[in-house]
Order: structure tokens, then C-alpha cells, then sequence
């Protein structure tokens, strides 16, 4: 057998071989995070003194809009917004809001900037802030 | 420099009604973003696009629209 076929039969080889492993790894890491589970509903998490789940959830359309958000989807029975923001980077939300008790709503934000979920605290509580406010207003509109 | 060769508009409106005394008035909301392919695959633009002429225009023609559904032409 020529020894360029064979030398090129084992390259192809490895790199099938390496290439797999790395497509397996790849795999089992699809379920992984960097931080444990209650370390990012902490961040992503907040509670409003309020039952009104429209309202919330008509508050946190607006504020998505507020950041440039184009709203793909929103289900008041499911209690989820989902919008995705485009300005040089793709930014996808999305925002749940379900009852906390009897007297309180709970309000979870999941942000993914390109293909990396957003792990930083920091553009959640920008997002928690600008809800509040938005809330605020919410309660007292003013015409 | 690779150039422009098309666009997609992506657009999401939001309407709900008012609230207090104008209860029957509907609040229209508009957000618009573009992604613009050019003459080379690896450079695609994202833009948030923020002109006001673009919403203003659209909502002339909005309330147009609304007229003629409203008065059934």
C-alpha cells in the first residue's frame, strides 16, 4: 500500500476519533452550568407584592420593549414572555411570572446572549430595576 | 468591504386596552429590529432600529387603517 494513503488513513482516523469524543463531550454537556442552581435563581429571581399576573406580565412586555426587545411570544395562562433583543448581538429572554403563595408573584428572568446563557448578576438586577419602576408606573398611570 | 444584499424586518406589536377614564381607547406598541445579510455570508448585521420617522410611519398608517376597517371601506 502506498505510505501517503496509509499515512493519510490513520490522520483521517484520528481525527474522527478526536472529533467524536469532542461531539460526546459536547453532549453530556448540554445539562451543565457554571453555578449551582441556587446561586442563579437568587439573580434571576424576584418577588412582587402583587396577584395581578396581567398586569405583571403587560409590566414586564414593556420593559422588554423598554430594552429593544421584539416580544416573540407571551401566554397569559403559562405566565411567559419571551423576546429577543438584536443590536450587533442576539439577546433572548425569557420571563416567567407564576403565583408565590396567595398574596405574591414570583418573577424569573433566563437571558442568553448569542449561544451563552447570561451568568452575570448584574443585567438581571438592571432588568428587576427597570420592572419595578415599571410596576410603579403600572400602579400609577399617569395619562 | 462586502455590501448590503438584503434584509429581514422583524417587528413585534403589542396592543391592550387603557385604563381610567379613556376605558375604551386601545394602547399600540411597536418595536422594530432589522438583520441585514451582505455579498459576504460571515458579515450579518443586527440593528435595534431606533429612527422615529420609521414608527411614525407606521402609525399613520395604522390609524388609517383603523378608519377604514372602522367605517367598513
Amino acid at each position: 500500500m502506498n505510505p501517503r494513503i496509509v499515512k493519510l488513513t490513520v490522520l483521517v482516523a484520528v481525527c474522527a476519533t478526536f472529533g467524536g469524543c469532542a461531539a460526546t463531550r459536547s453532549q453530556k454537556e448540554v445539562l451543565a452550568t457554571d453555578q449551582s442552581q441556587v446561586e442563579q435563581r437568587a439573580y434571576q429571581t424576584r418577588v412582587f407584592d402583587t396577584t395581578d399576573k396581567e398586569q405583571t406580565l403587560r409590566a414586564v412586555i414593556a420593559t422588554l420593549q423598554d430594552f429593544g426587545c421584539i416580544i416573540d411570544r407571551a401566554d397569559l395562562v403559562l405566565g411567559v414572555v419571551s423576546g429577543t433583543k438584536l443590536d450587533g448581538y442576539q439577546l433572548r429572554i425569557t420571563v416567567t411570572v407564576r403565583p408565590r403563595g396567595t398574596t405574591q408573584l414570583l418573577v424569573r428572568a433566563n437571558a442568553q446572549l448569542q449561544i451563552k446563557a447570561v451568568s452575570d448578576a448584574r443585567p438581571y438586577q438592571n432588568f428587576f430595576t427597570a420592572l419595578e419602576r415599571s410596576m410603579f408606573l403600572k400602579a400609577h398611570e399617569v395619562d | 468591504m462586502p455590501l448590503d444584499k438584503d434584509q429581514t424586518i422583524r417587528a413585534s406589536v403589542v396592543v391592550f386596552p387603557a385604563t381610567g377614564e379613556k376605558k375604551n381607547n386601545h394602547l399600540v406598541r411597536i418595536s422594530l429590529q432589522r438583520v441585514v445579510r451582505t455579498t459576504d455570508p460571515r458579515f450579518v448585521k443586527s440593528e435595534w432600529l431606533k429612527d422615529p420617522e420609521l414608527y411614525q410611519g407606521f402609525f399613520m398608517k395604522l390609524s388609517q387603517s383603523v378608519f377604514l376597517e372602522g367605517h367598513k371601506i
